[in-house]
C-alpha cells in the first residue's frame, strides 16, 4: 500500500532506539541509523540496524550521507544541544525535506520550531494530553490510541476520487458505506491548506474528481472500497 | 482446692452488659465523633455554636458590670449557656475512657487464664484514669468557664476570662497555636526557669543594696517587682535604683532580659516556621478530601506541568504530592495546592482518602520504582482509587498492571509511535490530531448505557445517529471489554455498553439530552 519510505534516524539513544524499532516493526521502510558515538553504533549494529557514523559538527560528514530528496529525517539525539544544532544544520542544507524532532520540554519545542523543523513531537505534552483524555473519556481515548499503537486493526485512510469513479457527481449522503463496513469521517480540503472537514459539520457534499475522502475501517475493507469506488 | 467459678455480681454484670452492648458502644462512638472527629461534618457547626455561646455570654457578663440587664438575658448567660457547658463537661468526662471495657477485658483475661478476676482493682485503676481527666488543661478550662455562673461570689466573675479560654477548645487555629508552643515545651520551660532565677537574684540584689537608701523599696516583693519590670524592658519607672551599685545591677538585668526575650521570641518563631508548612498542608489535605471527586497527582515534573495546564479549563479539584520540597515550592508558586510528602507511604494516601469520593491517583514521578510503589500503595489504601501511572518503557507495562495501575501511560513509546505515524500514516496522524484538537466541531465522546438510559434495548437503526449528524464508531462491552466496530443496524444496545460517538458539541449535547445520557 505504502511505497517504501526512506527514513533516517539520527541518534540511537533513549529516544532514537525506540523510534527506530517502531519504524522497523512497521516495515515498508528503508531505515538508516546515523550515530555519532561508538557505543550507539555497536548497539544499533547488535539490533540489526543499518547504521553509519557521522560528526554532528561537520557539514561535510552530513553531506557524505548523501541524503536524497523525499527522505524523512528524524532528529533524536540524546543531547538536546546537539539535536537542535543537527536540526538547524539539516534545515539549512535541505530546504524541502520533512524533518521531525523529538523534544522533552516546552522551551526546546519552541526552539525546534524556530529552527524550522517540520514537526516537533513533544513527549511530555503528548503524555499530559493523553492523561487528560483518559480522565475525561477513558474508553474513547483507548479507541483513538489504538490507531497509533495498533491495539486494534482499524485505520484511517484517504481515498482520492479519480476520473471514472462511480461516486463521481453523487451526493455523499447517498453512498452506502455500511456495505463495505467502513465509516465515512470527513474530507480533506485542498483549498483550505489540507485541513480536515469532518462529516459531523453536516454539509451534504457533491463528490467531484480529485476530492479526498477519509474513512475508517479495516484495511481490507478500505482496499475493497478503493478498488470499487476510487476510479482509475 | 476446689476451683471456684467467678460469679460476676450485679455491678460487674452491668458493666459487662455495657461493654458488650453494640448499641451503647456505637452511641458512644457517634457522640465522640460528633465532638472530637475533625472529619465529622457536624463538628464544625457544633464548634460554631459553642463559640457563639461563649462570646455572647461573655459579652453579657461584661455589659452587666456597669449596666442593668433584663432578666431573660441574665437567664440566658447564666443558666442556659452554663447548663450546656456542664452537659458538655460531663459528656467529655464520660467519653474520656471506658470503664466497662476495662472490666470486660479483665473478665475475659481471667476466664482465659483461669484465675480470679480483680474487678475492684481494675475498676479503681480505670476510675482513676477517668478522674485524671479533671486535671487535663482542657478540662480545667472547661470547669473554670462554668464557675462565673455562681452569682453569690463576685470574685468568681474573674473567671469570665476562662470562659474565653474555652474558645480554644473549639477554634482549631488557636488549638494549633498551643500545640506549636507545646512542641517547644522544653526550651520555653528552661527559659522560664532561667527568667525566674534571674528575676529573683536581681530582686534580692537590689533589696540588699537599696532597701535602706531607696524609699520606694519597702519589702522583698517591691524588689522582685522592680526586677521583673526591668528585665522585661517594660520599665514603669515607679521604682528606680538610686545608688550606683543599683544602677549597675540594672545594666546586668536589662542585658540578660533582652537576651532572654529575643531568645524566647526566636524559639517561638522558629517553632512556627517549622510547623507552618505542616499546618497549611493539613488544611489543604482536609479541604481536598472533603470534595466528591478529586485527583491526587504524584510528582511535579514536565508531564504534570503540561497536564495541569490542560486541567485549568476544567473544574476538577486536585492536589500535588512530591517528596522534594523545592519542587513543591515551585508548584505552590505556580498556583497549585501541593504537599511535600511521600506518596508511597500508607498514611499519606490514607489521610487524603475519602471513601465516598471518586479518587483518581496519577503516579507521574520520574522513577519507575517510585511509580510502581505509589500505585501499589494507593491500591492498598483502597481498590476504588483509580490509578493512572507513567512508565518509562513498555517492558514495564505488566509490572504496572500487576501493581494495580488501571491505565499505564508510556511517554517514550507514545512519542515514538506518533512520530512513526506522522511519517508512515500521515492521514491517520492528521485525522487523530484533528479529532483531538478539533474542539467543538468534532468531539469524540463516550456514552454509558444503563437500564435507566433510554438507549437501553434499542437498535442502532432505531436510534439513527445520522439524523443527529453523529458518527457512531462502535460499542465496547464494559470498561475492559472488547470493542465492536460499526456493529450494524440490527445491533441492540445492552446494559454496560459504552458507545463511542463523534460529532459537533451541539449534536452530542442534543443527543445526550434526548436519550437522557449522563456521564
Amino acid at each position: 500500500m505504502n511505497n517504501l519510505k526512506d527514513v533516517i534516524v539520527f541518534g540511537y539513544g533513549k529516544f532514537g532506539k525506540s523510534i527506530a524499532n517502531s519504524i522497523k516493526e512497521e516495515g515498508h521502510t528503508n531505515l538508516l541509523i546515523v550515530v555519532d558515538s561508538e557505543e550507539e553504533f555497536e548497539l544499533a549494529n547488535l539490533d540489526g540496524m543499518k547504521v553509519v557514523k557521522f560528526n554532528v559538527e561537520s557539514d561535510v560528514s552530513i553531506e557524505n550521507l548523501d541524503i536524497k530528496e523525499g527522505v524523512n529525517l528524524i532528529c533524536a539525539m540524546d543531547n538536546n544541544h546537539e539535536n537542535l544544532f543537527l536540526a538547524l544544520t539539516l534545515r539549512e542544507m535541505y530546504r524541502k525535506h520533512y524533518i521531525l524532532a523529538i523534544s522533552d520540554s516546552i522551551h526546546l519545542t519552541d526552539k525546534f520550531r524556530m529552527a524550522g523543523v517540520s514537526r516537533v513531537i513533544d513527549i511530555y505534552s503528548i503524555s499530559g494530553n493523553m492523561i487528560m483524555n483518559i480522565l475525561n473519556m477513558p474508553v474513547a481515548t483507548k479507541f483513538l490510541q489504538g490507531f497509533i499503537n495498533k491495539s486494534h486493526d482499524l485505520i484511517f485512510e484517504e481515498i482520492i476520487i479519480k476520473e471514472g469513479s462511480p461516486l463521481h457527481e453523487r451526493m455523499l449522503d447517498s453512498i452506502d458505506f455500511d456495505k463495505y463496513n467502513i465509516i465515512y469521517v470527513g474530507m480533506i480540503d485542498k483549498e483550505m491548506g489540507n485541513s480536515f472537514v469532518f462529516s459531523t459539520v453536516g454539509h451534504n457534499h457533491k463528490i467531484d474528481v480529485d476530492d479526498i475522502i477519509v474513512c475508517v475501517g479495516k484495511e481490507r475493507d478500505l482496499e475493497r472500497f478503493r478498488l470499487e469506488c476510487g476510479g482509475v | 482446692m476446689v476451683k471456684k467459678e467467678a460469679k460476676p455480681n450485679f455491678i460487674v454484670s452491668f458493666f459487662l452488659f455495657l461493654a458488650k452492648s453494640k448499641r451503647y458502644q456505637s452511641f458512644k462512638s457517634a457522640i465522640r465523633e460528633l465532638l472530637h472527629d475533625p472529619k465529622n461534618i457536624y463538628k464544625k457547626n457544633i464548634d460554631y455554636l459553642f463559640i457563639f455561646l461563649i462570646i455572647s455570654s461573655v459579652t453579657v457578663f461584661i455589659y452587666e458590670v456597669k449596666n442593668p440587664i433584663p432578666y431573660w438575658l441574665e437567664f440566658y448567660a447564666v443558666y442556659i449557656t452554663t447548663t450546656i457547658f456542664v452537659i458538655e463537661y460531663l459528656i467529655n468526662f464520660w467519653l474520656y475512657n471506658d470503664i466497662s471495657r476495662d472490666i470486660l477485658q479483665e473478665y475475659e483475661s481471667s476466664q482465659f487464664l483461669n484465675r480470679k478476676p480483680h474487678f475492684l482493682k481494675v475498676f479503681f485503676k480505670s476510675f482513676n484514669k477517668k478522674i485524671s481527666y479533671i486535671f487535663t488543661p482542657i478540662a480545667i478550662i472547661d470547669l473554670l468557664a462554668i464557675l462565673p455562673a455562681y452569682r453569690p461570689l463576685r470574685i468568681l466573675r474573674i473567671f469570665v476570662l476562662f470562659r474565653f479560654l474555652k474558645v480554644l477548645n473549639h477554634a482549631r487555629s488557636l488549638h494549633q497555636f498551643l500545640n506549636v508552643l507545646a512542641d517547644r515545651k522544653f526550651e520555653l520551660l528552661t527559659l522560664f526557669v532561667l527568667l525566674i532565677f534571674v528575676v529573683f537574684v536581681g530582686g534580692l540584689a537590689i533589696y540588699i543594696t537599696e532597701e535602706s537608701a531607696n524609699s520606694n523599696i519597702n519589702n522583698l516583693f517591691d524588689a522582685i517587682y522592680w526586677s521583673f519590670i526591668t528585665i522585661t524592658t517594660v520599665g514603669y519607672g515607679d521604682i528606680s535604683p538610686v545608688s550606683e551599685i543599683g544602677r549597675v545591677i540594672s545594666f546586668v538585668i536589662v542585658i540578660l532580659g533582652i537576651t532572654m526575650i529575643s531568645f524566647a521570641t526566636s524559639v517561638i518563631v522558629s517553632a512556627f516556621s517549622e510547623k507552618l508548612n505542616e499546618l497549611k498542608e493539613e488544611r489543604v489535605a482536609e479541604y481536598i478530601s472533603n470534595s466528591d471527586e478529586y485527583l491526587i497527582v504524584c510528582g511535579y515534573g514536565q508531564i504534570t506541568k503540561v497536564f495541569l495546564k490542560l486541567l485549568q479549563e476544567q473544574k476538577r479539584r486536585y492536589i500535588i504530592l512530591d517528596k522534594n520540597r523545592e519542587r513543591v515550592e515551585e508548584a505552590i508558586n505556580d498556583g497549585h495546592d501541593a504537599i511535600a510528602d511521600d506518596a508511597s507511604r500508607f498514611e499519606v494516601i490514607s489521610r487524603l482518602y475519602n471513601e465516598n469520593a471518586k479518587i483518581t491517583l496519577l503516579a507521574l514521578t520520574g522513577s519507575d520504582i517510585e511509580n510502581i510503589y505509589i500505585s501499589l500503595n494507593a491500591k492498598s489504601v483502597s481498590r476504588d482509587i483509580t490509578v493512572i501511572a507513567r512508565a518509562s518503557s513498555a517492558k514495564l507495562f505488566n509490572k504496572y498492571k500487576r501493581a494495580g495501575a488501571d491505565r499505564v501511560v508510556l511517554p517514550n513509546e507514545t512519542a515514538s509511535s506518533m512520530m512513526v505515524a506522522s511519517i508512515l500514516h500521515p492521514t491517520m496522524y492528521k485525522a487523530i490530531n484533528a479529532i483531538l484538537n478539533a474542539k467543538d466541531v468534532a468531539k469524540i465522546d463516550e456514552m454509558y448505557i444503563t437500564k435507566e438510559t433510554k438507549l437501553f434495548d434499542k437498535s442502532v437503526q432505531e436510534v439513527d445517529f445520522k439524523r443527529y449528524k453523529l458518527i457512531f464508531f462502535g460499542v465496547q462491552r464494559g470498561v475492559e471489554g472488547s470493542f465492536k466496530f460499526n456493529p450494524g443496524e440490527e445491533y441492540i444496545f445492552k446494559e454496560r455498553d459504552i458507545l463511542i460517538v463523534m460529532g459537533h458539541k451541539l449534536s452530542l449535547d442534543y443527543f445526550k439530552a434526548t436519550y437522557e445520557l449522563g456521564k
